[in-house]
Formats: C-alpha cells, sequence, structure tokens
C-alpha cells in the first residue's frame, strides 16, 4: 500500500495503487461561508454538496466553494496562502485538518508510509515552511500514518523522470507558489520556490481590470488560451500579460540560483514542467520559448509537459512512498490469508 | 469535551462528511501532538528481525 498526498495552496489530493492503477482523491482547499437563511435547504442536500453547519452559517467546503461563491457573491476562504497555512485565516488548522482527513482516508494498517508534499522555503519572501510542515505531519502522525514530507519540486521529478534515472529539472506551476528541483539520480542538489504561482497571476488581473477575483479564476480555468500574440484589455487580456510575467520570473530565478557547479559536465539535463497554472493551453510552447532565450547555465535536452498537471505530485509522493516501505504488505497480507485459510 | 483543556475557552466540534474535529476559536487548540522526540534511529520490530534472522 502506502500514499502519497500533495498538500496544495488550492488542491489537496491523495494518491494510492490500485492493483495496476493510481486512484486519486482531490478536493480543492478553499470554503465560503453563507448564511443558513439564504441557503435553500435543498441546494445543500440535493447535491450532496460538502459542507460544514455551525449555528447559522454554511461552509460549503472544496469544488463547490467556487461556484457558491460566484451565486451568493461572496469570496472564497482559503486555509493555505504562498504555499503554507495562511497566517491571516482563522480557521485554517480545523479546515486543513477535515480536508485532509477527508481526502486521505484512515491508513490501511497502522504506520502506513504516506509522503507529503511540502515546498522548499521561497527565496522572493521571509516566509519559513517549518510551522507549516510540522503541523500537518501531525496531523497525518495523529491519524495513525508514518508520515515524511517529501520537497514538491522532488515528488515532480518521482513522478514524471523515472525513466530518466529520476535526474532533471522538475517545475510545480501551483497556485500559492511555483517550486523548482533539479535532482541527480534521485538526489535533489538545488530546490528552491517563489512565493507566485496562479493566485499571483489572478490577484494581478483582478486588480489590473477591477474584476473579483473569484470570477477571474472561473475565468482562466475555464477556456482559457495562452499565445503568442493576444488582444489586450478584458480579463485574457490581463491574464495573458502577467502569466507571461510569471514565466519570466521563474526563469529568471534558475538562471540565478543554478550555479554550473550544480550540473555535471556534459549532462543534458530534462525539464518537465506541470502543475495547475500549465494547465492552458499553449503554455508549454511559450514556456519553451521563454526558456531557450534565457541565459541558462546548462544545456537542457528538452521540455516536456506533464499529462495530468494536476496529478503529478500526489502520484510522486506515492512513488516515493512504495520505495520506502520496509515491508510488502501485500504480501504480508496474502501470508496471512493463506495462514488463515489452513487454520 | 466542552471545555479546552488549553484555554478553558469553548471548545466547537466541526464535522466535514465522516470526519469530525474539534478546535478552540479562542487559542487555536486542536487536540493533535506535535512530535519533538529527536528523529533517531528506530528500534527493530520483532517481525523485522524475525524476517532479518530467516533472511540470513
Ligand atoms: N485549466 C486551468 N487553466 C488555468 N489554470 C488552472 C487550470 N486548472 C487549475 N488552474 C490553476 O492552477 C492552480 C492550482 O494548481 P495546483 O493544484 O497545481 O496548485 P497547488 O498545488 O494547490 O498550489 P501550490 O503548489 O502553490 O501550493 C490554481 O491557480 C488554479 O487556478
Ligand atoms: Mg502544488
Ligand atoms: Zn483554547
Amino acid at each position: 500500500m502506502a500514499k502519497g498526498l500533495d498538500v496544495g495552496t488550492m488542491n489537496i489530493l491523495s494518491a494510492q495503487q490500485d492493483g495496476n492503477d493510481t486512484v486519486f482523491v482531490q478536493q480543492r482547499n478553499s470554503f465560503v461561508e453563507i448564511e443558513y437563511s439564504d441557503m435553500a435547504e435543498q441546494m445543500l442536500s440535493r447535491s450532496e454538496v460538502l459542507h460544514i453547519r455551525k449555528d447559522d452559517k454554511v461552509y460549503v467546503v472544496g469544488d463547490d466553494a467556487l461556484n457558491f461563491a460566484n451565486i451568493f457573491n461572496k469570496e472564497t476562504r482559503r486555509p493555505m496562502k504562498h504555499g503554507i497555512l495562511s497566517n491571516d485565516e482563522q480557521s485554517a488548522i480545523p479546515m486543513m485538518k477535515l480536508i485532509i482527513e477527508q481526502v486521505v482516508g484512515e491508513p490501511a494498517y497502522p504506520d502506513e508510509k504516506l509522503y507529503f508534499s511540502s515546498p522548499a522555503d521561497p527565496i522572493d519572501s521571509d516566509l519559513s515552511t517549518l510551522y507549516h510542515q510540522k503541523t500537518i505531519e501531525s496531523f497525518l502522525d495523529d491519524m495513525g500514518y508514518d508520515s515524511e514530507p517529501i520537497n514538491e519540486g522532488m515528488s515532480v521529478i518521482y513522478s514524471e523522470l523515472a525513466d530518466n534515472n529520476f535526474t532533471g529539472l522538475g517545475i510545480s506551476f501551483g497556485a500559492g507558489m511555483t517550486n523548482v528541483c533539479l535532482s541527480y539520480y534521485a538526489v535533489p542538489v538545488m530546490k528552491f520556490s517563489v512565493a507566485r504561482g496562479g493566485d499571483w497571476v489572478d490577484e494581478q488581473a483582478a486588480r489590473a481590470t477591477g474584476t473579483p477575483v473569484d470570477k477571474v479564476t472561473s475565468i482562466k480555468e475555464d477556456d482559457f488560451e495562452l499565445d503568442f500574440t493576444t488582444d489586450v484589455g478584458g480579463v485574457e487580456g490581463a491574464l495573458s500579460i502577467y502569466y507571461e510575467n510569471l514565466l519570466d520570473y521563474v526563469i529568471e530565478n534558475i538562471v540565478t540560483e543554478v550555479d554550473e557547479e550544480d550540473v555535471e559536465e556534459g549532462l543534458d539535463v530534462p525539464v518537465v514542467v506541470t502543475g495547475g497554472t500549465s494547465s492552458p493551453s499553449g503554455f508549454e510552447a511559450l514556456f519553451k520559448d521563454h526558456l531557450e532565450d534565457a541565459n541558462i547555465p546548462f544545456s537542457i535536452s528538452g521540455v516536456t509537459h506533464a499529462n495530468e498537471p494536476l496529478y503529478s505530485v500526489a502520484r510522486g509522493g506515492l512513488v516515493a512512498a512504495r520505495s520506502d516501505e520496509d515491508i510488502d504488505h501485500d504480501e504480508a497480507d496474502e501470508e496471512a490469508e493463506a495462514a488463515a485459510a489452513n487454520e | 469535551m466542552d471545555e479546552c483543556p488549553r484555554c478553558g475557552g469553548a471548545i466547537e466540534e466541526l464535522s466535514l462528511g465522516d470526519v469530525s474535529t474539534v478546535t478552540c476559536s479562542r487559542c487555536g487548540y486542536a487536540d493533535v501532538p506535535v512530535e519533538h522526540l529527536p528523529a533517531g534511529e528506530e528500534p527493530e520490530s520483532w517481525r523485522d528481525a524475525f524476517n532479518r534472522f530467516y533472511k540470513e
């Protein structure tokens, strides 16, 4: 067994193996507070909306939060900001605990291995990731897991670069952050994050156009495309401009952070990009183009885009957890069954 | 539990689907312990010891 967990600013996902398939459970890390009186009871019950009732208030949690926020003209609240527990959300801890438990479920056996993603300390802000990491680890251990943090960028390498001996540069374009990790034979030689990602793009585009930020997020996730040339004006126009700015910002920081000594001479480094923010069509092409233009201090063998950008980090955690299990529990289970059958 | 063991404030219980948690809105108590022991070597379990014995 063993599990992987992606603890993200916008999405919390678990991954586990079921035969030859990897099964993911996902929930949006967001909620919205609505007056109970405003809310038709049937809206909650009929559609199986995940929610918490508290006195005369209802918290709609997860994927439905964004829809309800748009319908009721409310703002979504987020337990995490910039990759870590938010310091300005009072309910951050209980909300995170509930969403994580809901997504990951109970351990299959005591001390089941679980690797959860944790960001690298950001180089462009003085946020520390330690409090966040320890808190999440405590939730999981309290549930009965044997949990272990894994750097988010490293998790991308476990997920996407197994065929390349876990060697390459992994970049996760998330909501609150962008995480970058350079790995050489499964050993991270350089890792960092910047406190910018999809949320930053949304906030900038919202401010520039005077549009509510949840509206901008919906437009971006619905049918927004990136291209080499776009028209000015409107939310889409603003989104393209800040998207390009985010790409350049990340690439600039890779140039300054990677030393030539970090990369073995003569090694051609594969680059893999993933994360929800890498989803729009045109992203990969735009990223490649800007990367070619930059002064990267090593040679790149190619850029690939993960097939399922929202799932990479959870899958990488699962790969790491499975390779770290002390005993093969499937085998142990079979032995126990066989023994029981013989009795 | 209706009184917070840390500050004596009121404890709230929240539940989401099948899972639930408690929280103190005054001090943030969540009834989750944080481990501060050194990581160190874990003692070998009996099962591991037997496995090792049979492999050798
Ligand atoms: N189809 C889409 N088009 C554009 N953006 C998208 C799309 N789907 C999701 N996103 C954006 O991707 C981001 C979420 O991605 P992801 O789940 O990888 O981040 P996260 O892991 O929650 O955050 P972080 O890693 O920063 O903590 C959000 O900003 C979201 O708006
Ligand atoms: Mg992420
Ligand atoms: Zn208290």
